[in-house]
């Protein structure tokens, strides 16, 4: 493998050599993303396991107010819902009730997607599903001024107050954005026809 | 040619350093790609970890580092006399729970000093208050998008299941101000400011007119754990580092100042203490060092839980030109004006203690970064 000067010959090192590098450059590129990038989607699954936990902590016949804490990305994420006799749920629900927390289409795409149906396909895209097999109805919905109620709650990106109460066998999760008092500003119809053609 | 021959030699083979320099290299990777899974196997503890991600944010270059994440999880603490685990706060979040001793005094200081070191902590690990954490990234960088005006991470929640009487006897304000912080001769508000610092600042009668006669006050009183406290006993407070930018001074520390809890923030300008450091002379960098606690807490007294709240803060800037003092803000600079910079990176940062609460957290956060 040396030449009479005592450097490496032979194209099979170099090549070898290029091979190990470029599979280290994406193992390090692979490694780099899923700490940086994935980190949204981290928070996000987080966020699906504590809404489950709440809804679990919960006692038949009770309910509270629980708050949601924001992370960096937050408001491209959203809260929704399926029952278990709904049609169109994402696959991750089985068959069961689910609550997902999923991510939003932003951008040029996000006007294409605004029907109900297509909830379903942003959760199978890319969402957290947790199913409640003790549940029948899963029921989530926000309240914004003007009286729209919508069925998803969108992330925040600070602190996002839920109420989540358990009667039999329904869960429902709302949000009751027209309230003042609570330090933030009600949105306007342009930003919540935004938000609407977002989701 | 000349060039080319710098890399391979007249027969287009790699010489021996060629060779070498090729495996520094990849060891290079080597060790960067161990790190990475020593980083994502649990190697270091939490603390590391966001510590880690603060620094890696703060020395990276202005554009890039809002995406380098914040890896820091907001810490659960119960303090619980026994008669529960926070159930009700905590459900699902495995809380490190805390026995406090018998007795309502010694409850409160065992209180006091959990909640003392909790900001302390948090201080420590957000650099305390001199890196830049929340820049915007290459939009604000490139002036595309405005920057949000005030980023928060919440450090730890600090849940209860005590009674009031407890409760009731918890000053965090006195308690940072007359203790130590273990191994250290300083108080802890002496490690927020300065060794000079030994009184929070006083707050201006102004002020303090303009908060109780604001009606917007009166719309945004909130009740420590309101959420929580009417059925469960269970109050929560969050320790919460914010950091404020430019641009956004005055806007935001007025409508801050509307509400009683975030006074604090705006009362870092009006701090009396304010005293000039030299921080690093290779960066030639000086801060002013500004601290105020009981301000807000006058009109939080109203309220017995939230008038156990408190603050301590560092406003820096870290440009060389003084220009002139910011219109606006002599609200704020009536007791101690200080000259601000138009240029340059500037900001107020501070961890607050704030009942852990929609109306508390979100006037005082716009966004909030690390992991819930």
């Amino acid at each position: 493998m040396k030449s009479k000067r005592g450097d490496f010959t032979g194209e099979g090192l170099e090549l070898l050599l290029a091979v190990i590098a470029i599979l280290l450059v994406i193992a390090v590129v692979g490694a780099l993303w899923n700490i940086f990038v994935n980190s949204e989607e981290q928070n996000a699954k987080k966020t699906a396991n504590l809404i489950e936990a709440k809804i679990n902590a919960l006692g038949e016949g009770q309910g509270n107010v629980f708050l949601v804490q924001g992370f960096s990305g937050s408001e491209n994420w959203f809260i929704t819902g399926w029952s278990k006799a709904e049609l169109g749920r994402p696959d991750a629900c089985y068959f069961d009730s689910c609550v997902c927390v999923c991510r939003k289409l932003t951008g040029a795409a996000a006007l294409t997607r605004i029907d109900e149906a297509s909830y379903a396909a942003l959760c199978k895209e890319k969402g957290f599903c947790r199913i409640f097999k003790s549940a029948d109805s899963i029921k989530v919905t926000e309240t914004r001024s003007e009286g729209a109620k919508v069925s998803y709650i969108l992330l925040k990106g600070n602190i996002l107050d839920i109420n989540i109460t358990k009667i039999g066998r329904d869960v429902s999760l709302s949000r009751d954005n027209t309230l003042l008092g609570n330090g933030e500003k009600t949105p306007s119809t342009a930003e919540q026809k935004q938000a609407l053609s977002s989701v | 040619m000349g060039d080319k021959r710098g890399i391979l030699n007249r027969k287009g083979e790699m010489t021996s350093t060629q060779l070498i320099l090729l495996i520094l290299t990849i060891a290079g990777f080597v060790v960067v790609l161990l790190f990475i899974l020593a980083f994502k196997s649990g190697s270091y503890t939490e603390d590391e970890i966001c510590k880690l991600s603060v620094l890696t944010r703060a020395t990276s270059p202005t554009a890039l580092n809002t995406y380098v994440p914040l890896k820091c999880t907001t810490k659960k603490v119960c303090l619980t006399d026994g008669s529960g685990k926070c159930e009700g706060a905590l459900a699902g979040e495995n809380p490190e729970v805390i026995k406090l001793p018998s007795g309502d005094a010694a409850a409160a200081k065992k209180i006091e000093e959990i909640s003392a070191n909790a900001m302390y902590d948090c201080w420590n690990m957000m650099g305390q208050g001199k890196l830049d954490l929340f820049n915007g990234g290459i939009g604000t960088a490139t002036g595309v998008t405005s920057q949000k005006a005030v980023s928060c991470v919440i450090c730890s929640r600090i849940a209860f299941n005590a009674s009031d009487n407890i409760i009731k006897n918890v000053d965090i304000d006195s308690y940072l101000r007359k203790n130590k912080v273990p191994g250290s001769s300083l108080t802890y508000l002496q490690s927020f400011t300065d060794a000079g610092v030994s009184s929070y600042a006083a707050v201006d009668s102004d002020i303090m007119t303009k908060i109780e006669t604001n009606n917007d006050v009166n719309t945004n009183k909130f009740t420590f754990g309101d959420v929580n406290d009417a059925n469960q006993k269970v109050g929560q407070l969050a320790v919460v580092f914010v950091q404020i930018k430019p641009g956004s001074y005055g806007g935001n520390l007025e409508k801050l100042a509307n509400t009683g809890i975030a006074v604090t923030a705006a009362s870092f300008l009006m701090a009396p203490t304010a005293t000039l450091r030299t921080v690093g002379a290779a960066a030639g960098h000086f801060y002013i060092t500004g601290i105020a606690v009981g301000g807000v807490a006058l009109y939080s007294m109203s309220n017995v839980y939230a008038g156990k709240v408190a603050a301590a803060g560092y406003c820096g800037k870290i440009t060389g030109t003084a220009i002139k003092e910011k219109e606006g803000w002599s609200v704020y600079l009536t007791s101690n004006p200080l000259k601000w910079f138009e240029s340059g990176t500037i900001g107020c940062s501070g961890v607050q203690i704030v009942p852990y609460d929609v109306k508390a957290i979100n006037s005082i956060c716009q966004s909030i970064e690390g992991s819930p």
